[in-house]
């Protein structure tokens, strides 16, 4: 039997404070991307050149760091989330109308969205209860329901499409991924973030690795067993923060392989899946 | 239950339909039928894998934040996005490298205000726009070279903003191309292009 979820007050706090927080940061100052003949998503129904615009993006900057306050508060929030959703949707929208995919930044408009649609359901009076299951949650505790179980939904698609676009045969291919990384050390020596030295490290890990085949099915597969899993993680509080560090543990392995560290993802599985509150208060005596 | 796992099903079928053409993807639905079946085909088995796994958490709310991001399937549709990132694992990898007139690699970041990922990207996207207009089969080798001169146009706008941009007077392009093949790993340079920046 799953367990119902529950938070404290805190822990509701100091997750929406977080994902303030997280929200702040990843919130660019300016917008130096403009539509130029790839619009993706949303840029194909709308025209989003109104916000490339220098003046108009300023005013919506302020804006925008104004809401995230009301949010962080806990004022407005189903407009705040709203706002945002757009507001991030747009941003990944507009960065990503250059056939360039920014996969970091996609988990943020889609944990907004979730809370959103949670607490306009709340306000609208539905528990959303079709199977009879006796779910009876504050607001806050439903959009952080659905945030942890759209943060699993994300790692399980990507598990899943990783299974379909290779036929079923990813892990068999995973042997090949110290190339990418022979690709990437060379693209981040270019791009001045790692020095000579730390270049020919990874060149000679890469060339390592891909001696080694079945150790790199293994090592790169463990992480997609992981994200195919992960519904399965959503059985109890400490089983979810299990998941969180795995995954925060698999960032950081890319990010030492391949300087992809996912900031957001990492941000977003620390405070809702870790809950350092929750942690906080086990290991207190 | 198996009303509500009807309803989905039609839903995501009828999303599969109106999406793309929503989103002026016709292309795509009338002249690469194939494509458009494996799209339906990625929906209903997300959407069957999700069921399942429905029936065992207490909230559909999962059930429906998997329906939303399959539904959107393998056609990127931000922020949905099927969230590709190595899926393939091919057995090659490219860059550009991006060197001064005299054959020196240069820091794109500081000199062109852009990552060396975001210029490789936009060359293999600057190569599947050339291979999209092309009426008959063109041959990759043929179509790089076009592509690099393109993206030292590009480059030479984006220096032009850069500070540093006076201290160059050329930029070359190669493409380096990385291969795994039976445990060992090669990598192939070839020439691209050549842009003076002084023109």
């Amino acid at each position: 039997m799953i367990n119902e979820l529950s938070w404290s007050g805190a822990e509701l706090s100091a997750m929406r404070i977080g994902l303030a927080l997280v929200l702040l940061i990843h919130l660019p100052a300016d917008i130096k991307y403009s539509i130029n003949g790839a619009p993706l998503g949303l840029a194909n129904i709308v025209n989003l050149k109104w916000f490339c615009d220098p003046r108009c993006y300023q005013l919506i900057y302020i804006t925008s760091i104004v809401v995230i306050y009301l949010y962080a508060t806990g004022l407005c929030i189903t407009a705040s989330l709203a706002y945002l959703s757009c507001l991030f949707i747009i941003i990944v929208t507009v960065g990503a109308s250059r056939n360039i995919v920014n996969h970091g930044l996609l988990i943020i408009p889609l944990v907004l969205l979730a809370q959103t649609s949670a607490y306009i359901a709340m306000a609208m009076g539905h528990r959303w209860n079709p199977l009879d299951r006796s779910v009876m949650r504050t607001p806050d505790a439903t959009a952080t329901a659905w945030t942890l179980q759209t943060i699993l939904a994300i790692y399980f698609i990507s598990g899943i499409s990783k299974l379909i676009n290779s036929r079923g045969r990813w892990l068999i291919n995973a042997s090949a991924i110290p190339v990418i990384i022979m690709a990437r050390s060379e693209v981040l020596y270019q791009d001045g973030a790692i020095s000579g030295g730390t270049k020919r490290w990874l060149q000679r890990l890469g060339g390592k690795l891909g001696q080694h085949k079945v150790f790199c099915r293994v090592f790169f597969g463990a992480g997609l067993w992981s994200e195919l899993c992960s519904p399965m993680f959503y059985y109890s509080k400490k089983t979810i923060a299990m998941f969180g560090l795995i995954m925060i543990t698999f960032h950081g392995i890319n990010y030492v392989f391949m300087r992809l560290p996912f900031k957001s993802n990492q941000m977003m599985l620390l405070i809702y899946c870790v809950n350092i509150p929750q942690l906080c208060t086990h290991y207190t005596p | 239950m198996p009303a509500l796992f009807a309803i989905s099903i039609a839903g995501i079928t009828v999303s599969s339909v109106a999406i793309p053409l929503l989103l002026r993807c016709r292309k795509t639905v009338s002249s690469m039928p194939s494509k458009y079946l494996r799209c339906l085909a990625y929906r209903l088995t997300v959407v069957g894998a999700a069921w399942f796994l429905y029936l065992g958490t207490p909230e559909p709310a999962f059930l429906v934040a998997t329906m939303l991001f399959a539904s959107l399937g393998p056609m990127e549709c931000l922020p949905f996005s099927s969230f590709p990132m190595f899926s393939y694992a091919k057995k090659t990898a490219t860059m550009l490298r991006i060197e001064d007139d005299c054959g020196n690699q240069l820091s794109v970041q500081r000199v062109f205000g852009e990552t060396s990922t975001i210029i490789t990207k936009t060359f293999a996207a600057e190569v599947q726009s050339l291979e999209n207009k092309a009426q008959n089969k063109v041959p990759l080798a043929q179509l790089q070279p076009e592509a690099a001169k393109s993206i030292g146009v590009w480059l030479h706008q984006l220096a032009q903003k850069q500070d540093e941009h006076f201290k160059l007077r050329g930029i070359r392009i190669i493409l380096y191309t990385w291969t795994i093949f039976d445990g060992r790993i090669s990598l192939e340079k070839k020439f691209l292009a050549e842009y003076n920046l002084r023109q």
